[in-house]
């Protein structure tokens, strides 16, 4: 799997670059708009990370040349701006995803693996770990073979947790995920805790593999048995 | 006290003072004249009078046809050597034809007679006409200075009004204007007092405006250029915390860090949003229904807020759907019911009540009302204690409604804390 990240920030660009590196993948970066086009037209990537404000020239303008060239392989903006406009604008030029600058690594990891899957036309549209199997469009859930039901909010919290599996998740940012809005005034977080218990409850009694375990002091991880 | 006002009773005082003395005079010198008059008057008639004395004509009756008196008497040569020779006073008489006592004017002179005698006589002549005549002059010449003065205010108010019709203008403008939206000032006036006042206000707006402007063009860009680092960092944080070989002590230390950053990032972003809110920058204009995202968010936050056991109650009196930002909307609903309930204390209650144009939130809280002038400022924190709260909720909540032509009321009535919102309309009634 290739991506290109094309990103002028060089710390930034390094960052993700470990991060990818360590999930396997083959990165190649582009630090401004010169050589992103360049990059773009001599090679295929798998997934394009392209940021909006490159020094040299605008990511979209970018995104319409990789369009005209009509070549395969998904693209997500990474951007500082996080207007509904700015995204709406990004997503009908063609990319695949908007991802809003601070955004967490984790999601960043999740996001390339749903539109790489999007990308697999007529693939598999499921999210697998362990013997639990996920599909984001349906909302079915499926344990070894058996359908089972979730709740409205036990299914987004599987959900998240099976996109991002063995990764720490925060209560912050699960709460961010499933309840919306931001929570940084919330002094107490045992609903997060409740639904974690009761999913749990859930995947135990159904037999799955894979278990949502504590991380003292800091979140949950999704691990398998 | 209006300045038309001001100016006319500035005026009336020197104009009544000028106009008494103006009367005052006139009445001296009239009534002098007048006196004059009969003085002569007295002269000729004491001059043929003593004439025909001396003449030793018969002297006519003392009353003769005009109400004239006189008589004579007889004096010592050591009398009229000392007497002063004519003399004129005021006397009151009485007067046999109007059979009462009148004022008259006195003259007295002496004389020598044809056999080395020595006479005084004595004319009088009633001035009681001349009096009237006086008055009625008097009252004349008053009731014409006052119709003056009152025509001279009435034409200085007139002109006054006139003139001074951009001055009202311009306080107009400066009453109408709030900052970051002005109005062009429509002022046309030949006065070069007024067209400098006209120049010195719009200079001075000019320079409100670009303070204004860069002030929150500083806070923009601010937080959009904090954006990258704070990213940078936090996925640094998150990258390290991937290291198996940390130990769970050093994990403990990144996680807390990492919380930090989270803090971080989202009061940026929350400066981001509110100086969006701002600068207009939320323009798509949907169909939104209030009470759905009441129902939905207060069922979100019930559960978030479940360990603090608020009851929250709402009463749909109405249906209020009204054309807005979508995202404006949900982040206005959410900032007062989350501010509702963050700054409740433990098994408080909520009441939302919503009618056709508008949404009001009663909590309980604190025994006091808040400060009202600095509620919706940023970063104000009725208790510094609430660490949880960034204190900009409510900042953004004023900036929505700013935005989209919403009112919003705060009030404190039988210990509840009351967040209205509502359409302009609603405030009127």
């Amino acid at each position: 799997m290739k991506i290109l990240i094309i990103e002028d920030d060089l710390s930034f660009q390094e960052i993700l670059r470990k991060a990818l590196e360590q999930e396997r993948y083959i990165v190649e970066v582009a630090p401004n708009y010169r050589t992103g086009l360049i990059k773009l037209s001599d090679y295929t990537y798998d997934c394009i990370l392209l940021d909006i404000n490159l020094p040299d020239g605008n990511g979209l303008s970018l995104l319409r040349e990789l369009k005209a060239m009509k070549k395969a392989g998904s693209l997500i903006i990474i951007s500082a701006r996080d207007t509904i406009e700015d995204k709406v604008e990004g997503l009908d030029l063609g990319a695949d995803d908007y991802l809003a600058k601070p955004f967490h690594l984790a999601e960043l990891l999740s996001r390339i693996k749903s539109v790489m899957r999007r990308g697999n036309q007529g693939g598999d549209q499921f999210v697998r770990y362990g013997n639990v199997k996920v599909n984001p469009h349906t909302f079915d859930v499926w344990v070894a073979d058996t359908k089972i039901d979730l709740s409205r909010k036990e299914f987004d919290t599987l959900l998240y947790f099976i996109q991002r599996p063995t990764r720490l998740v925060s209560k912050t940012m699960l709460a961010e995920a499933i309840w919306g809005d931001h929570f940084d005034d919330v002094d107490n977080y045992d609903f997060v805790y409740a639904q974690i218990k009761n999913l749990r409850k859930r995947l135990a009694t159904c037999n799955a593999s894979i278990e949502i375990v504590a991380v003292y002091g800091m979140g949950y991880k999704l691990i398998e048995n | 006290m209006k300045l038309t006002t001001h100016a006319i009773r500035n005026l009336m005082l020197p104009l009544l003072l000028i106009f008494m003395a103006w009367a005052a005079i006139f009445y001296v010198i009239l009534s002098d004249e007048l006196i004059d008059e009969v003085d002569d008057q007295l002269e000729v008639y004491s001059e043929q009078i003593i004439r025909r004395f001396l003449a030793g004509d018969t002297l006519a009756d003392s009353v003769g046809g005009s109400n004239n008196t006189y008589y004579i008497r007889p004096i010592s040569e050591v009398e009229y050597q000392h007497d002063s020779g004519v003399e004129y006073e005021f006397k009151d008489i009485y007067i046999e034809s109007r059979r009462e006592a009148e004022p008259a004017r006195v003259m007295h002179t002496i004389f020598e007679g044809a056999n080395d005698d020595y006479w005084k006589l004595t004319v009088m002549t009633p001035v009681y006409e001349r009096n009237e005549v006086i008055s009625t002059i008097l009252i004349a010449g008053i009731i014409l200075l006052v119709v003056m003065l009152l025509v001279i205010i009435g034409v200085f108010a007139w002109v006054f009004v006139r003139h001074t019709q951009p001055l009202y203008r311009v306080l107009d403008h400066l009453d109408n204007y709030t900052i970051g939206k002005r109005q062009p000032l429509h002022n046309d006036t030949d006065v070069t007092e007024f067209q400098r006042l006209n120049k010195s206000v719009d200079a001075c707006i000019n320079r409100i405006e670009e303070a204004y402007e860069r002030e929150r063009r500083f806070i923009g860009d601010a937080s959009h250029e904090l954006q990258t680092p704070l990213a940078i960092c936090q996925n640094r944080i998150e990258l390290m915390m991937e290291d198996d070989t940390l130990t769970e002590q050093q994990m403990i230390e990144l996680a807390k860090m990492q919380q930090t950053m989270g803090e971080l990032i989202r009061l940026n972003k929350t400066l981001l949003f509110l100086s969006k809110i701002e600068n207009n920058q939320f323009i798509g204009h949907t169909t939104v229904d209030i009470n759905a995202k009441l129902r939905l968010q207060m069922e979100t936050l019930s559960e978030v807020y479940a360990s603090k056991g608020i009851t929250a109650n709402l009463y749909e009196k109405g249906q209020w759907v009204l054309g807005a930002n979508d995202e404006l909307m949900s982040s206005l609903v959410s900032n007062l019911l989350r501010n509702a309930y963050l700054h409740n204390h433990e098994g408080g209650c909520i009441d939302v009540y919503i009618t056709h144009d508008a949404l009001s939130i009663a909590n309980t809280g604190d025994d006091a009302a808040l400060d009202t002038t600095r509620l919706f400022d940023r970063f104000y924190k009725a208790h510094h204690d609430k660490k949880h709260s960034n204190g900009l909720g409510l900042s953004i909540v004023k900036a929505i409604c700013e935005a989209t032509g919403l009112t919003v009321r705060y009030s404190y009535e039988g210990g509840k804390h009351i967040f209205t919102v509502g359409t302009s309309e609603q405030k009127k009634r």
